[in-house]
């Protein structure tokens, strides 16, 4: 019985010590890469950001801000009214019928550069998202509608450009037909940067916004 | 009553068996190999009957794959700025009718190892791996089950552990050679009534099939060289078989079993030359991409694997104690 | 209800004390290890991934939840492991219906317990068993690759993730991802205890031991081979597992299918036990 005992509590002693090791090793490996650190921005409030771009640049807190003016989810007939697309655009995926149906998620920015020195604003870094769901921009109809402006937006010392992002949903996406009926209500956000730290625009439920006004400001 | 019809035929071919030496060893080794044909097969007319439905659904994916290949080749005359031809099979290749051959290299043609740097998700070769486990489970238990149940009596008529082996291992040869000559009698029906049965493979309908053109390598559309590839699988196959086997001896038939299907996974995920049992998928082979496994490789290895496995398991059934019964599994 | 219990705890015995249970336990255990060194410790150790860990150049470093043998369907033994899961949840316990019938234990229990309690027994030891050994190894990797990989919450701007949107329970996947790891957890053992009471189901009409083992494998990849290529592959008992799965399903149509199977063996099973003759 003694020996029994003994060896209970040895092996429970064992597995005390194994337990904490556990939890300090998973600490110590969690706390080297701790999880991002969010910032959040409504919808028409200016939005700092920083880290690294996809070149591997790096962006200063404040260099460069970035205003959400105004968020729209469009269908294919609204996508095709918008100044700057060809009468009868299709994109790819629609083309080869994959998809059955797609949105638009137009998001109108203005991007300025608050230092003295001359800036890129590399939008092609900016990620839409909504729950599961994300995508970048859609390069093709992003020059469409900017007019050839590269998505790498060059920034004069203290200067503004605006561009006007888009990315494309489809039906393919969604994991179930009523979620795809109901995409309309779906709240999206625009993502800068990921990590180390995150700077999220959200856009609200930009399928209850109107179009767009480009064609005004064109 | 099939059951006890096969039982009977065993009887009498193992009371024949009691003859040997009047009739000399040919005659029991004639004697074994048929008692086995009969025993060994009767277990697995189940599985000949899922391998048949497999067989037919690989006919049904091919004729889905077939109809679709023809309306790409519609699809791309129709937009390209080409001159018009009578047909668009004629300008592109696609032959209006499907031969036998390219229904033999649509169902062997496998599936490249793994790209880990195209960051695309692993899909395996279901078609080449189900095939390879319906083999392996139509071979794995009889050799060894026999050994347990009837083994001891056989073995003590015939006199001797060799005739026994070399009897089982015929049977394992004709268990695979059924298997395929299944495959191609399915093949056959189904290019007969929906293609033609004569005629070379398509290059084109492989390309736009199987993503390798047969012309890759050999210059040309080789009926030989592909028959020479497609029996080089089955001697594969049989070489493979032939040391399932041979391991099951030792480890049992479900062990031996687990062992041949990781290592044909490992072989269907990586490309290294040690992992073999790949080297008979098509689209590995010579014909379908340069510096690919050539047939007359393929024949090398299989028969030095189907070699050590006659010689191991006649060594390890000289070992055995075959007085320890208990069914293996 | 004494003598269904010790039914049970006889039958559980039997399952878990088997060496064929530690077996197949060492198996998947293996395949799980062999995950972790290759996979998880170069992600969490090596210098080639180090400018990843760091989220250099905008990049998400790796997670937990995109590196265990779960969270990703591309390496060599995540394949392997669902590859044989079927062979795994059958090896320890799922032939025992079959030994059981030819060794005649089975009519001593019955005449002693009843058929009832023998057959639920026996379902359950097998059920527990299969669930176990499959879900063991997943757990140990899991665990395993806590100790070299954060456990960073996914994030689905980061496209480096197995799970899109389209994916059953995707919002769960991003909003609450152990929940999702235990929804998969759950569902792992289930279908592994449905696959392994199969050969329950098929004992009393299979030709030997071997085949009653092997049938829910071949099934299971013949399964994968027939819905390959179609709407419905991911639906094959392999693929339907994987939590970063590779096709998207419904998970009501998931239920209702493996739910009709175990609902058919049930009744399979209870017929042969309603027909069994002892003499």
């Amino acid at each position: 019985m003694k020996r029994k005992t003994a060896l209970t509590l040895g092996a429970t002693v064992a597995l005390a010590v194994c337990a904490a090791f556990f939890v300090l090793r998973v600490a110590q490996v969690n706390a080297a890469t701790p999880a991002p650190e969010v910032h959040r921005f409504a919808l028409g409030e200016e939005a700092t950001y920083s880290g690294n771009d996809s070149s591997g640049g790096t962006v200063n807190p404040g260099d460069i801000t970035v205003t959400a003016e105004h968020a729209a989810l469009l269908n294919r007939e609204e996508l095709a009214k918008l100044p700057g697309i060809p009468a009868g655009y299709v994109d790819d995926l629609m083309a080869s019928t994959s998809a059955n149906d797609m949105r638009a998620l137009v998001v109108e920015v203005t991007l300025r550069n608050t230092t003295s020195e001359p800036r890129e604003a590399h939008v092609q870094g900016f990620k839409a998202r909504s729950g599961a769901w994300s995508n970048g921009l859609f390069a093709e109809i992003y020059f469409m509608l900017n007019d050839g402006l590269s998505t790498r937006v060059p920034l004069e010392p203290g200067g503004t450009e605006k561009a006007t992002l888009i990315s494309l949903l489809y039906d393919n996406q969604s994991n179930s037909t009523d979620a795809w009926q109901h995409v309309d209500e779906r709240t999206f956000d625009l993502v800068l940067t990921v990590y180390p730290q995150q700077y999220v625009i959200n856009l609200g439920q930009p399928g209850l916004n109107s179009a767009p006004s480009l064609g005004e400001e064109a | 009553m099939t059951e006890v019809k096969a039982t009977m035929r065993t009887e009498g071919t193992l009371r024949a068996a009691r003859r040997p030496k009047r009739f000399g060893k040919l005659a029991v080794f004639g004697s074994l190999v048929r008692h086995d044909l009969v025993a060994g097969s009767v277990p697995d007319r189940i599985l000949y009957g899922v391998a048949l439905m497999c067989f037919v659904v690989v006919c049904a994916l091919f004729l889905s794959g077939f109809e679709n290949a023809q309306r790409m080749v519609e699809a791309g005359m129709a937009t390209s700025a080409a001159p018009p031809v009578a047909t668009p099979a004629e300008a592109c290749a696609l032959p209006e009718h499907f031969s036998l051959f390219d229904v033999l290299v649509f169902a062997s043609a496998g599936a490249p190892p793994h790209d880990a740097t195209s960051g695309l998700p692993y899909s395996p070769p279901f078609t080449w791996l189900v095939m390879q486990a319906l083999i392996a489970a139509l071979v794995g238990h009889y050799p060894a089950n026999d050994l347990i149940t009837r083994g001891p009596q056989v073995l003590t008529r015939v006199g001797g552990t060799g005739t026994w082996w070399l009897a089982k291992c015929t049977w394992i040869a004709a268990t695979v050679a059924a298997f395929y000559l299944l495959g191609l009698a399915v093949f056959i029906v189904f290019a007969a009534a929906q293609g033609n049965v004569s005629g070379p493979a398509s290059s084109m309908l492989s390309a736009l099939l199987n993503g390798f053109s047969l012309e890759a390598a050999s210059g040309m559309s080789n009926g030989s060289a592909l028959a020479a590839a497609l029996v080089a699988a089955l001697v594969l196959s049989i070489a493979l078989s032939l040391a399932q086997v041979t391991l099951s001896l030792i480890v049992g038939p479900l062990a031996s079993f687990v062992a041949l299907m990781a290592f044909d996974v490992a072989s269907a995920y990586f490309a290294f030359p040690a992992l073999f049992a790949s080297s008979a998928i098509l689209c590995r082979s010579s014909l379908a991409t340069i510096g690919g496994t050539s047939p007359s490789v393929v024949f090398a290895i299989s028969a030095l694997i189907a070699v050590v496995s006659l010689i191991a398991g006649a060594l390890i059934l000289r070992r055995r104690d075959l007085l320890t019964r208990k069914e293996s599994r | 209800m004494n003598t269904s219990l010790r039914m049970m705890k006889t039958e559980c015995r039997r399952a878990f004390g088997s060496r064929l249970f530690a077996a197949a336990l060492v198996a998947g255990l293996a395949l799980a290890l062999a995950h972790l060194v290759t996979i998880a410790v170069p992600y969490g150790t090596g210098d080639v991934w180090e400018v990843w860990r760091g989220g250099a150049k905008g990049a998400y470093p790796f997670s937990v939840y995109n590196t265990w043998m779960g969270g990703e369907n591309s390496s060599a033994f995540t394949t392997l492991y669902y590859f044989l899961l079927p062979l795994l949840a059958c090896v320890p316990f799922a032939d025992s219906g079959y030994t059981d019938l030819k060794s005649g234990y089975a009519a001593q229990m019955i005449s002693r317990a009843g058929r009832s309690a023998y057959c639920a027994a026996k379902v359950l030891a097998v059920a527990l068993s299969a669930g176990t050994v499959v879900l063991v190894p997943l757990v140990v990797n899991f665990l395993g690759t806590l100790l070299f990989v954060p456990l960073l919450p996914p994030e689905a701007a980061a496209g480096t993730f197995f799970v899109g949107p389209s994916a059953a329970f995707a919002d769960v996947f991003y909003g609450a991802p152990l929940v999702y790891c235990g929804l998969f957890a759950l569902l792992t053992f289930c279908v592994a205890g449905i696959i392994a009471c199969l050969c329950v189901a098929l004992a009393p009409v299979m030709p030997n031991r071997f085949l009653v083992l092997v049938t829910p494998f071949l099934l299971c990849t013949a399964a994968s081979f027939v819905l390959a290529g179609s709407g419905l592959a991911g639906y094959a008992p392999t693929e339907v597992l994987m939590p970063a799965p590779r096709f998207d399903v419904q998970p009501a149509v998931v239920a209702v299918a493996y739910g009709l199977i175990a609902g058919a063996e049930a009744v399979a099973i209870a017929r042969h036990a309603r027909t069994f003759e002892a003499l």
